[in-house]
């Protein structure tokens, strides 16, 4: 029999605020970025960013790393977020050329021309890897409460 | 969704049927209602006449198990079968089949499309059954 992965999953709306941090850090990192902001500023993203991260793999990205633990409901979820995220990650690749092929030719800023193509490919490589587990944590229930029993089963009686 | 389920004509049926008049403004309403529909729709549920509906929550209660008893003897996580008794998921035929197994009943007695009658109320008819001639 296999072990099945085990769930550590918080409530679906503290994961939901984890997303939204998440998003928060990743912006803000490229503004950062961007915009040549102080030192303090970044070490200060950098680490948040590195906080979520970690409680966001611990959530839900170790727990399902190992497809040969996972049950058929766990790889449906699992082959859905990377379904999505692959499509996400298609058109923001798709609009990251955007500036490069309609706005050749304009003179840019000096601070864009200098670090726009690192944040922007940074910015697509921490999305890269983040994205499916973003989209777990943002979709998956809220966990089954061993109470909940009672709850279904005056449903169901 | 299959179309043929949805008790609205056809546009091309409206057309050929005089008694069916449906104005196109009302047409349009209609698909803009159907639309909504199918996006509040759980990504799993195929659609609102395909709930499947199911009775692990009683069978577990009545043999006494735990949900991860349960999720041991069938192979699969405990919280799937959390979510396949909340409703937040529905099984393949594989999993229906190996739970039907193990609580050694037909598969049609523990998911169905129909919302299944109280136990009690099940009890009363097949007792009244039994008893008139």
């Amino acid at each position: 029999m296999k072990s099945h992965a085990s769930s550590h999953l918080a409530s679906r709306r503290s994961r939901r605020l984890l997303v939204l941090l998440a998003g928060v850090l990743v912006v803000s990192l490229a503004a950062i970025g961007l915009l040549d902001l102080p030192r303090s500023l970044t070490i200060l993203a950098v680490i948040g960013y590195w906080a979520v991260a970690a409680r966001l793999d611990a959530t839900v990205g170790r727990p399902m790393r190992d497809r040969a633990k996972l049950d058929e409901r766990q790889k449906v979820a699992l082959d859905r977020a990377h379904r999505v995220a692959y499509q996400v990650m298609s058109l923001c690749l798709l609009a990251a050329l955007v500036p490069g092929l309609l706005l050749d030719g304009v003179v840019w800023p000096e601070f864009a021309t200098r670090t726009l193509p690192l944040v922007l490919l940074g910015s697509l490589a921490i999305l890269h890897l983040l994205l499916p587990q973003l989209i777990l944590a943002w979709n998956e229930p809220d966990p089954v409460r061993e109470e909940e029993t009672a709850e279904v089963l005056a449903d169901v009686r | 969704m299959s179309d043929q389920a949805v008790a609205w004509p056809a546009r091309s049926a409206v057309a050929e049927s005089p008694a069916v008049v449906v104005s196109s403004q009302q047409h349009v309403a209609y698909r803009v209602q159907r639309l909504l529909a199918r996006r509040r729709r759980k990504p799993n549920e195929a659609s609102d006449e395909r709930k499947i509906y199911n009775r692990l929550a009683v069978l577990r209660a009545e043999r006494n198990l735990s949900r991860k008893e349960l999720a041991e003897a069938v192979d699969v996580n405990y919280q799937t079968i959390g979510y396949l008794e909340r409703g937040d998921y529905y099984p393949s035929l594989d999993l229906a089949l190996r739970i039907a197994h193990f609580f050694e009943l037909p598969v049609e007695t523990i998911f169905a499309f129909q919302p299944f009658r109280p136990l009690l109320e099940d009890l009363a008819t097949r007792t009244e059954r039994k008893e008139s001639p």
